[in-house]
């Protein structure tokens, strides 16, 4: 065996960066399971539209990418909303196989109508957090260079113009335009930091959201008893559409943060990313929002080293790589064999 | 309670049984193999190998005393093409290609559609005098007769098979299965354009069967790339389609229907893959490959490092491999090849990638670990962008080139709009092996008059002539057109073995090939269309692929192929 251990610190920056991505998306998930008690399986294919959504507005309209993100976040959150309203709350909420059909109907519609309108063909987006100063709003996009670094600030007129002058402003901009840090010898990239970040201030905001705020305690009432919550003057209905608006808040906010790392934006881009999530959500606890959050990122570690770390680098072993999914599938069936509620989520007592 | 805990391990135990059996046996045992060779490249030798495994590899050692790869020209024919030293042949080969080239225009579009003519006429000429001496077609003893030793037994087709079916009073139905959904779903984009010419055939130059036009009507499968969705959609193009012939896309899925295609004889020219298994005339009679075999382009990869980083020699080389028939099959390609040459390639790593991975950062980790002096991308579709995006973010790029290395994609990767200018700057420097092919958006094409042509089909039939794979479809359709019409006009006119006949004779100028590249089929002794090739590398401001030196052409060399399902590799 070798134990290669000076590239582990790479792998593990890897498997939380992919397990972020997991965790917003598994929290959409979790969102519509706490309110309805079911997987949702049109969250990819409602993300990915939410992520086209920000393609369209920022590289096809040339708005500002946080100003785009924003507007898609909230284009979805009224397309969750609608679909809650049209498709969902016509049916018995008892009665789970019908609204499981058409989530699973929504995730072929939407699937083929954005392969039929974008073709599958990968659309470049911009990376929020590819370089720090896209972090800002125009005329401050960068050039990079082959090697990834840049040559500097664009001006006013389009070109590159060296925001400072001499070493130090050289400096300046190598430091600026690197797309990472190097911490223990590995590459940890500004992507993954903002995806960090973002995945925590949305966290931060879902808590405020569900505990500060009125339609937050209706959420949770619903979800705890929906029968007694209506009982007590909720209305369980706008409630529930609200949660799906929530869950599309996250499903569009991790496609549109995972977008740069999967080359693009395709209409495929969500499929295999929801098995992750779900690996995730089960891990963690189906209602449970913070077992979602380490639940994706156990999975995202699991994939990156477990499985690449351990199995294809220490053990040698090539067709580990093709294991990554398996090992997904593996986590869920070993959740729901032992622990049903997962780790943190509520565990059913039955009394007879 | 006992019980139940029980069950649920034995379901555990089953779980973990599904899993390895997916590991060890999903693929067929190219895999296995693979793992092998890859092991004795990279591994120092193993102590006490028995006397029978000395046997063995003495054996192996006679097979490959040629250096000829299956499904590849010998290497010294590859490496001399490379180092420019043509022999007699392919100087025999240039003459005739640049008076041909001299007798037609080929900078516009009637020029070539003149010089098209005139070559089919030539095959029909040539085609109707054989057929009509007996030399060719069907004799009386039931088999099928064509050039350099090709045959086949007719008789042993099923009893209720015609060799007219598919052919209807108004229709050529042709069915075709691709990925229209799915990870590798952009590839379905090629039918579309494969359509678009076959429509612009039928709208402008129909082809006549019986003194009428017919309408090339194609009948299209979404298998989303998954080969066992292609083996029941072909049973359904087949038995209930009742297609003329049959065209398919991906090496797992070709791999995984054309025993039966073959078995129902049905024509299968041209498929959508360069696995070298697509050029085995004796065994698989109907199925012809099209584009290079990736066996050809793991060679020339070998040749160009051998020829070009003499100062770096021998390379450590690392392979990001979709792992599939597909990827293996030019793992093991470019395995051999270095397992040959240990002079040039000191270890070979490759690293294998599921093709479903939504993104490679951990495979181009592993990769970057190994510290290369060469990486070669072996995937395709989606993970041809992510592979050169995630060299340059995980610093690969640097550390290749630093070292004066290089980097390769593969010529399935080609495509410059989907493909190179979404990886935006991280695409600049790569080289490729390209295959010979244009990509239609490759700004240098712009202006040739085929490719406009074609783009303006596209347009007008509302297709998108920014994605270069639409533009692909034009590849494939055009010498599948050809075939067919000059099938037509042969005694009997068109029908199965006659199509068959003009597809393993073919010998057209494919206008979507740079010059140099000869484009033949000839039965037995020729099985591959395309066995030639540019190196180009990508320039990133010009969204181009800059061509490096002479076009490579090793036409009529490369051995064929009986595919060896069992342990991968030609028998």
């Amino acid at each position: 065996m070798n134990w290669n251990w000076e590239i582990l610190p790479d792998f593990i920056f890897n498997g939380l960066r992919d397990g972020a991505v997991y965790a917003a998306a598994a929290l959409a998930l979790v969102l519509i399971f706490k309110a309805t008690t079911l997987i949702n399986f049109a969250t990819g294919e409602l993300a990915m539209l939410g992520a086209f959504f920000v393609y369209v507005l920022n590289v096809e309209q040339g708005l500002w990418l946080w100003l785009s993100i924003a507007i898609a976040v909230l284009i979805s959150a009224a397309i969750g909303a609608a679909v809650e309203r049209t498709l969902v709350r016509p049916f018995d909420p008892a009665d789970h196989l019908p609204v499981v059909l058409i989530t699973l109907g929504l995730f072929l519609i939407i699937n083929a109508v954005a392969g039929d309108v974008w073709n599958y063909q990968v659309r470049r987006v911009n990376d929020p957090f590819g370089h720090f100063p896209s972090w800002v709003p125009n005329g401050s996009e960068l050039k990079t260079s082959s090697e990834g670094t840049i040559a500097c600030l664009e001006n006013a007129d389009g070109d590159l113009a060296e925001v400072a002058a001499g070493t130090a402003g050289a400096e300046m901009c190598e430091m600026v335009g690197r797309t990472f840090f190097e911490v223990i010898g590995a590459r940890l990239h500004y992507r993954t930091i903002g995806i960090w970040i973002a995945l925590a201030l949305a966290l931060i905001a879902l808590a405020l959201i569900l505990g500060k705020t009125k339609a937050g305690l209706a959420f949770r009432a619903v979800s705890s008893n929906t029968e007694s919550a209506r009982l007590v003057g909720v209305n369980t209905g706008r409630t529930l559409g609200f949660g799906w608006a929530l869950a599309s808040v996250f499903g569009t906010l991790s496609a549109a943060l995972v977008a740069p790392a999967l080359g693009g934006v395709n209409p495929n881009m969500m499929l295999t990313i929801l098995i992750y999530a779900l690996a995730g959500a089960a891990l963690g606890g189906l209602d449970s929002l913070g077992g979602a959050v380490i639940g994706g990122l156990v999975v995202g570690l699991i994939k990156s080293v477990l499985v690449s770390w351990f199995g294809v680098v220490v053990l040698g072993q090539a067709y580990f790589s093709i294991l990554q999914l398996a090992m997904a599938f593996l986590l869920i069936l070993i959740v729901l064999l032992f622990r049903p509620a997962g780790l943190f989520g509520t565990r059913r007592i039955e009394r007879v | 309670m006992t019980k139940r805990r029980m069950w649920r391990l034995l379901a555990l135990l089953f779980a973990f049984s599904l899993v390895a059996a997916a590991c060890g046996g999903g693929d067929d045992d190219t895999d296995a193999d693979a793992s092998e060779t890859e092991t004795e490249t990279t591994a120092a030798p193993s102590e006490g190998d028995d006397m029978a495994e000395e046997e063995e590899m003495a054996e192996e050692e006679d097979e490959g005393a040629t250096g000829a790869l299956g499904g590849a020209a010998a290497e010294e024919d590859i490496e001399a093409a490379v180092a420019g030293e043509d022999d007699d042949d392919e100087m025999a080969d240039e003459e005739m290609m640049e008076e041909e080239e001299m007798m037609f225009d080929r900078s516009t579009i009637e020029g070539i559609f003149e010089e098209a003519a005139a070559r089919r006429a030539k095959a029909v000429a040539s085609l109707t005098e054989k057929i009509e001496s007996g030399e060719y077609g069907v004799g009386d003893d039931g088999i099928l007769r064509g050039p350099a030793g090709f045959e086949i037994d007719i008789s042993a087709c099923p009893s209720d098979w015609s060799n007219t079916t598919g052919i209807t009073d108004s229709q050529i139905r042709i069915g075709h299965t691709t990925a229209q959904s799915g990870n590798l779903a952009a590839y379905g984009n090629i039918a579309y354009g494969w359509e678009n010419y076959f429509n612009w055939l039928n709208d402008n130059d129909p082809i006549m069967v019986g003194g009428a036009p017919r309408d090339l009507t194609l009948i299209i499968k979404d298998d989303a790339y998954v080969a066992a969705q292609t083996i029941e959609f072909v049973d359904e193009l087949i038995e209930a389609e009742n297609v003329f012939s049959i065209l398919t896309l991906g090496s797992p899925n070709t791999l995984a229907v054309y025993d039966k295609i073959n078995a129902e004889c049905i024509p299968h020219p041209f498929v959508m893959t360069g696995h070298p298994a697509w050029g085995d005339p004796v065994n698989h009679p109907w199925t012809t490959i099209m584009q290079m075999s990736y066996s050809t382009e793991s060679i020339l990869w070998g040749a160009w490092i051998k020829e070009n980083l003499a100062d770096l020699l021998p390379v450590k080389v690392a392979g990001l491999v979709m792992d599939n028939d597909f990827g293996l099959a030019y793992e093991l390609g470019f395995e051999e090849w270095a397992h040959e040459n240990t002079d040039v390639v000191s270890e070979f790593l490759p690293v294998r990638h599921d093709p479903a991975a939504p993104t490679l950062t951990n495979e181009m980790t592993t990769v970057l670990a190994f510290d290369p002096d060469v990486f070669i991308s072996m995937t395709a579709g989606n993970p041809c962008l992510l592979a050169i995006q995630e060299a340059g973010q995980s610093g690969l790029i640097e550390n290749v080139r630093d070292k004066g290395g290089v980097l390769f994609t593969p010529s399935v990767c080609k495509a410059v709009a989907n493909y190179m200018e979404p990886a935006g700057d991280a695409s600049d420097g790569w080289w490729i092996v390209g295959g010979g092919g244009k990509d239609t958006t490759d700004s240098k094409f712009a202006d040739e008059p085929f490719i406009t042509w074609l783009n303006d089909n596209l347009a007008a039939g509302d297709l998108d002539p920014g994605n270069s794979l639409n533009g692909v479809g034009y590849m494939y359709g055009y010498p599948y057109g050809e075939a067919l019409r000059i099938a037509a006009d042969l005694p009997g006119g068109l029908n199965r073995t006659n199509f068959i006949l003009a597809v393993r004779s073919i010998d057209i100028y494919h206008p979507m090939l740079l010059d140099g590249i000869i484009t033949q089929l000839n039965g037995n002794a020729d099985a591959y269309f395309v066995e030639g090739s540019d190196f180009s590398q990508f320039d990133a401001a010009g969204q181009t692929w800059d061509q490096v030196g002479d076009v490579v052409d090793v036409n009529g060399k490369s051995t064929n192929c009986a595919w060896d399902k069992d342990n991968g590799g030609c028998r």
